[in-house]
């Protein structure tokens, strides 16, 4: 078992002699981890034992990947990055001037790292934070210097290559303070390849900045993905997370945002419409650590086939954090006999004067409105189709991008 | 237009229904009033092809059609509207996607073209008058937040969209004030003609002093027990059924 481990993570490993003190340590934390199973209360319902049996090999760069294939002719006017394999091609990039970007590489060579990398990730107990903390390479170093209101959003093609390729992806953006910008990362494959992708984003969000950060998951070959975006927000900070899963063989999102500062705005939404055997599971944290902020989470999960869904979301209210007002809520409908959902909201709260509450619910198509459409003639397809649209649309029409919300839509 | 004969229908293996007949012809509007639990909505559930409800004897014959062979969906094309006691609310649908896509998917069955967006808006204001419905409520969700008065007065709205051949009224007046009762019923009366007809399920005669039924019958543990004219409603209104049900008793 031991053996095969080492194996998976041994992939990754690289040789270099100068490994900075947070790598080394990660690398250290690593010798006692091990890929999470079942037995693991965060990983109970989402099994990597297929992670294990297969034989990866590191992911190349592509020289005859052809992006554009994926372009989205929905989505024009935005400003444009590309990964594949978590390389950046950045013969497609188009970006504004106002900014800072560099790649991973670059960033930790000249030392803009410094105070962002794992500043608050958990490595001594995660397994895949250590790992990507270790030895992850390929990523970007985004920062929005202050003041800086971006125009269009900022579109992230992120896209696979090879079979049995594995890769690591480190990201970091910096928002300061009073700047405003807008993030759209699609995750696509139409291929039938097999993939382990590790992605870990940190992401800080400065005094009066805002930032919506959004996911779309749609990637229809063998993907294993683990994904844990890492927020930290200040004071009077506003930071809006959209992810929307749509296919998956295997993918984990974890997304925990760390309230550091009063007056802050957290809001979480999630939809996930799933078929086959997708299986998607969403960790969620929020994390109130001061007091005044307002946190709203809205996840909504449609299950066809024998897909299988994983919600669970944790609020912390920390004994500083009064006046805090922190609210969940998990929505589900199962479309089969062979689908799934597990839910489990996961409330501390250790400060006396808030206000929090949190609910989740599961159940069939609504009958009832079901027969209510098709007595007035319109067909159990389309009246299906119309309520899964009225269900998805209470998330749809939060996102903060228009373009995006007829896209999610279209995909329905 | 309408024929059932000798009805028997059940839910959850109770049944409710228990020989009804009934006929109604091009132009007619007819009455069903009758105590409680007499079987009342199920008839309305049963001709609107409710699954629920299972019918275990008997015919319903539409134009010429066998009624029960036909999907909730066909029996609308087919041109039978079912204004719900309770109407459904739908969030994330507007009124307006709800009806173009219901009068779109009703023309398709009749092999007719959908409208466009022109001439369904057109269409759309023109009803909307009729019934005094607001236009705002059009771009809300379907029945969502509505008042009971202004759920009702959609459905009726809904009934002058989609133009049925045969309209029943499920409860339509209960809960609705004196003016939305008129409202309701001069839409009714306006969209009356010699080639539709109406069945009217209520408790009250209330309402058939707005709407003047050409029959009136009293339905009694799933049967039809007496059919008169209009001046059989004031009858019930004052004398109450024990007499009908007297009356049936010794009949039978």
């Amino acid at each position: 078992m031991v053996a095969t481990e080492k194996k998976f993570q041994d992939t990754f490993f690289t040789t270099e002699s100068e490994k900075s003190e947070i790598r080394q340590k990660a690398i250290h934390f690593l010798e006692h981890l091990q890929i999470p199973t079942p037995k693991n209360e965060e990983w109970k319902y989402t099994n990597l034992k297929g992670l294990q049996n297969e034989i990866w090999v590191l992911a190349q760069n592509p020289t005859d990947f052809h992006a554009e294939q994926y372009f989205l002719a929905d989505l024009p006017d935005t400003y444009l990055m590309v990964f594949v394999n978590g390389f950046w091609q950045e013969k497609y990039s188009v970006l504004p001037t106002n900014i800072e970007l560099c790649s991973l590489s670059e960033a930790e060579k000249e030392g803009k790292l410094q105070n962002f990398f794992a500043k608050k990730l958990n490595l001594d107990k995660d397994y895949f934070n250590a790992l990507n903390t270790a030895f992850a390479k390929n990523g970007y170093f985004l920062r929005i210097p202050a003041k800086v209101v971006l125009d269009k959003p900022l579109l992230i093609y992120h896209l696979s290559s090879g079979d049995k390729v594995s890769y690591l992806q480190r990201n970091f953006i910096i928002a300061e303070s009073h700047s405003e910008s807008t993030i759209i990362n699609l995750y696509l494959s139409e291929a039938e390849n097999t993939v382990f992708a590790n992605e870990v984003t940190e992401i800080f969000v400065a005094e009066n900045a805002r930032l919506s950060y959004c996911k779309v998951q749609n990637e229809k070959n063998k993907i294993y993905r683990v994904d844990t975006t890492q927020v930290e927000q200040l004071a009077n900070s506003y930071f809006g997370s959209y992810t929307f899963s749509l296919a998956g063989h295997i993918v984990r999102n974890n997304l925990n945002v760390l309230i550091e500062g009063e007056y802050c705005e957290t809001l979480m939404y999630g939809l996930s419409f799933l078929k086959g055997k997708s299986h998607i599971d969403h960790h969620t944290l929020v994390d109130h650590r001061k007091p005044n902020s307002y946190s709203n989470e809205l996840y909504k999960g449609i299950f066809a086939e024998s897909s299988t869904g994983v919600f669970n979301g944790k609020i912390y209210v920390r004994p500083e954090a009064q006046k805090t007002n922190a609210y969940q809520q998990n929505r589900n409908v199962l479309l089969s006999e062979q689908a799934s959902i597990y839910t489990k909201p996961q409330l501390e709260i250790w400060a006396d004067d808030v206000k929090c509450s949190h609910g989740a619910t599961t159940g069939k198509l609504d009958e009832a409105a079901l027969f209510y459409l098709r007595s007035r003639g319109i067909s159990e397809t389309i009246a299906r189709n119309l309520l899964l649209k009225a269900f998805a649309q209470e998330v749809i029409e939060k996102t903060p991008f228009e373009p995006l919300q007829e896209y999610i839509s279209n995909l329905l | 237009m309408l024929k059932i004969e000798n009805l028997h229908a059940q839910i959850d293996n109770k049944p409710i229904l228990k020989g009804l007949n009934l006929e109604i012809r091009a132009g007619e509007v007819h009455a069903i009033m009758g105590p409680n639990g007499s079987g009342k909505s199920t008839l309305a559930s049963v001709l609107a092809g409710k699954e629920a409800y299972e019918v275990t004897e008997g015919s319903i014959t539409f134009l010429g059609k066998n009624l029960l062979e036909l999907a909730p969906e066909e029996r609308a094309g087919e041109g039978i509207f079912l204004a719900f006691q309770h109407p459904i609310e739908i969030p994330g649908v507007t009124t307006t996607n709800f009806l173009k896509t219901a009068l779109n998917e009703i023309r398709k069955y009749r092999g007719l073209e959908p409208l466009d967006a022109i001439q369904f808006l057109k269409l759309l204001k023109e009803k909307a008058k009729i019934l005094q419905i607001d236009e705002s409520l059009m771009k809300r969700s379907l029945n969502e937040g509505f008042s009971g008065g202004e759920k009702k007065r959609n459905e009726i709205f809904q009934m002058a969209m989609l133009e049925p051949r045969l309209a029943i009224l499920d409860e339509t007046d209960s809960g609705l004030d004196i003016d939305a009762l008129r409202i309701v019923a001069e839409g009714v009366n306006k969209l009356r003609n010699p080639q539709n007809a109406f069945l009217i399920i209520t408790h009250f005669q209330r309402i058939l002093e707005y709407i003047q039924p050409d029959f009136v019958h009293v339905l009694y543990e799933g049967k039809i027990i007496k059919s008169a004219g209009k001046e059989l409603a004031k009858e019930l209104e004052t004398k109450g059924y024990d007499w009908v049900k007297a009356e049936a008793v010794a009949g039978a």
